[in-house]
């Protein structure tokens, strides 16, 4: 009885904790969240900083640039590394220059050029470790929209850099649903690597994916609907030439001998230069469904790797092989295309295609036959972006760094080097 | 309140039964009880299926816990299928007292462990992927505890009811990098963390 009486007065005692205290059983969901807040800055004072800072750790990849024995590579928005790779497999971090509102870099004899925010600067890089300002062409790239020109430096505003602050809100009102909340008036882009441009030794290299080029004296600028022509005969005294308007969604520009191509969400432009430098004419134009697409070219194909995602606003992922014959005869320039998963930038040395196949790695590719394109090996040491080919070595920015490669030996194509992104 | 009612008629349910159970393995009571005794070191195996009531809804749960039992204690370690919100697999250790000198025993519990998580399709369409990246769910801590009944079938088999609390924890993760208009990229992070008090009511057999 006594038992039976301590039985029924649990289970009325759980019955009465059931209906009294649901409070206990709530679900407890909170969100954390970066919050950012800029800091701005006025054109003169960024201005005025633009200048060397001790070398700092790579926080993300950019465009590449090569010259020499020296490794450019900017941090977008925020400046370029200065990297000495006189030995490969070990290259050091020197120096960094400031360069807010930074996105692309070409370098000719010991003058660099980077555009920052609307403004294409000449930077002397003789002395890699005290690297000044030599000119600032105010309002280069009027149609990237930082500022009025007609506004004084020292009103300008511009955003330099952002201060964070991690903040923990109760989320309970919407348990169900995840929202990304700390992304104020923000555009998502791909982070881009270098481009691939040039023929001259004085005149670097730089990756398939750049918006710089240099060819001679003329320095060749696209913006996303423009191309740019800078007289650069007296390198530190860069002036601008003239404008020609191309199309919309223009995306990169590659050089090979008197050729342009520049590449845009809808097709590949080709231009000539031979008759007028200074005033490149329209020759070819190869057109293909939305993507992004980087191009390279030798004497007889221009290579294109579509790849799409948000801010392509495509759905293909492949190379596509152009013959340029056809492309001056506005005939029908398709030769093939190869499936890939992701492509990005692209380089070649003679008869060696090297792609860039994102999360697949590197991609390196027998292109004799360029209707029967052979993998020669597929690295798939990180996610990659775009690649640079010069004398054996293929140097490879990928998301988290930057690696060399020693291909000397096709057969053996190995890891030499990697700098690595610390975030 | 419809859960609360659900949970309250389930209780009813089995209190009907092992109230009948226990009015008929009356008689071998004391015998039993003498049984075990001798023999202090045993292994147990409990075998149980229920509910999580919450402020979610209600959700499925089972369990299996196997160990060894010392005269009125007992300690093992267990492992589930726990399908409250997120679903998952908690594995934990486990420790019982009986109280009582008949063959039927009240018994406290307790657990600890890892939620191991383990996403339905549905629940990684709804909860995965937002406008700015997918999110990365981490194992988290689970705990339960309550009170029980026993009451033995036969000298192997036990019919054993125990609601109680349960709570386990997750977390879901992203971070972009976001490049503004202006400005140079910031990497962008969001970490959503789920704390979730469930009612927890198991029926089972135990051997």
């Amino acid at each position: 009885m006594k038992k039976n009486i301590l039985f029924n007065q649990n289970i009325v005692g759980i019955l009465l904790l059931i209906i009294i205290f649901p409070g206990c059983l709530k679900d407890k969901v909170t969100h954390t969240y970066t919050l950012n807040v800029p800091i701005l800055k006025s054109l003169s004072a960024v201005r005025a900083d633009m200048k060397t800072a001790p070398a700092t750790s790579l926080t993300s990849v950019g465009k590449i640039y090569i010259q020499g024995n020296y490794i450019f590579m900017n941090e977008k928005e925020k400046g370029i590394h200065i990297i000495d790779n006189s030995n490969p497999s070990s290259p050091h971090n020197i120096s960094f220059i400031n360069i807010p509102g930074n996105e692309d870099i070409a370098v000719k004899g010991t003058i660099l050029y980077a555009d920052a925010y609307n403004d294409l600067v000449a930077f002397d890089i003789s002395d890699p470790t005290h690297v000044t300002p030599k000119k600032f062409i105010s309002n280069a790239f009027p149609d990237r929209g930082y500022y009025n020109p007609n506004t004084s430096p020292d009103s300008i505003m511009l955003v330099v850099g952002w201060t964070t602050k991690d903040t923990t809100v109760d989320y309970n009102s919407q348990p169900d649903v995840i929202y990304n909340v700390s992304c104020p008036s923000c555009q998502v882009l791909a982070a881009v690597p270098a481009s691939q441009t040039d023929n001259q030794a004085n005149n670097g290299t730089g990756g398939s994916m750049s918006r710089f080029t240099i060819i001679n004296n003329y320095l060749y600028t696209v913006t996303h609907q423009d191309l740019n022509v800078f007289d650069i005969s007296i390198p530190e005294n860069p002036n601008f030439q003239n404008k020609t308007l191309l199309s919309w969604d223009i995306e990169t520009i590659y050089p090979f001998k008197n050729r342009l191509f520049i590449g845009s969400n809808s097709g590949v432009f080709m231009f000539d230069i031979t008759s007028s430098p200074d005033n490149p004419s329209r020759t070819g134009q190869f057109a293909h469904a939305r993507a992004c697409d980087p191009v390279i070219a030798d004497d007889n194909y221009a290579y294109v790797t579509l790849s799409d995602g948000r801010k392509c606003q495509g759905f293909e992922n492949q190379l596509d092989i152009v013959d340029i014959k056809k492309l001056d005869e506005n005939l029908s320039p398709l030769v093939k295309s190869y499936p890939l998963t992701h492509p990005q930038g692209l380089s070649k040395d003679g008869n060696t295609l090297f792609i860039c196949d994102d999360k697949d790695g590197l991609k390196v590719y027998d292109a004799t036959d360029v209707m029967n394109l052979k993998m020669i090996s597929n690295i798939k040491d990180a996610e990659t972006y775009d690649v640079i080919t010069t004398g054996g070595l293929a140097i490879v920015v990928s998301k988290d760094g930057l690696y060399q490669y020693d291909y000397t030996d096709l057969s053996n194509i190995h890891l030499i080097s990697k700098l690595a992104v610390k975030n | 309140m419809t859960n609360r009612k659900y949970i309250i008629t389930i209780l009813l349910f089995f209190l009907i039964g092992a109230k009948c159970v226990a009015q008929k393995n009356k008689v071998n009571d004391v015998t039993a009880h003498h049984l075990a005794a001798v023999h202090d070191w045993q292994f147990h195996s409990i075998n149980q299926a229920g509910v999580l009531v919450g402020q979610a809804g209600s959700a499925f749960q089972m369990q299996t816990i196997n160990g060894m039992q010392y005269k009125s204690w007992f300690t093992g370690i267990g492992a589930g299928l726990d399908d409250y919100r997120f679903r998952g697999i908690p594995l934990f250790i486990d420790f019982r007292k009986e109280f009582g000198s008949s063959k039927n025993y009240f018994f406290i519990y307790a657990g600890a462990g890892i939620h191991f998580i383990w996403l339905t399709d549905k629940q990684k369409k709804d909860y995965s992927v937002s406008n700015y990246g997918v999110h990365d769910f981490s194992n988290g801590l689970y705990f339960d505890a309550g009170i029980g009944y026993k009451v033995k079938f036969n000298d192997k088999i036990a019919i054993i009811i125990s609601p109680g609390f349960s709570h386990k924890k997750t977390d879901a993760k992203n971070s972009d990098v976001i490049c503004p208009f202006q400005g140079p990229c910031y990497v962008n992070s969001n970490r959503f963390d789920y704390n979730l008090n469930r009612l927890s009511v198991n029926a089972g057999v135990e051997f």
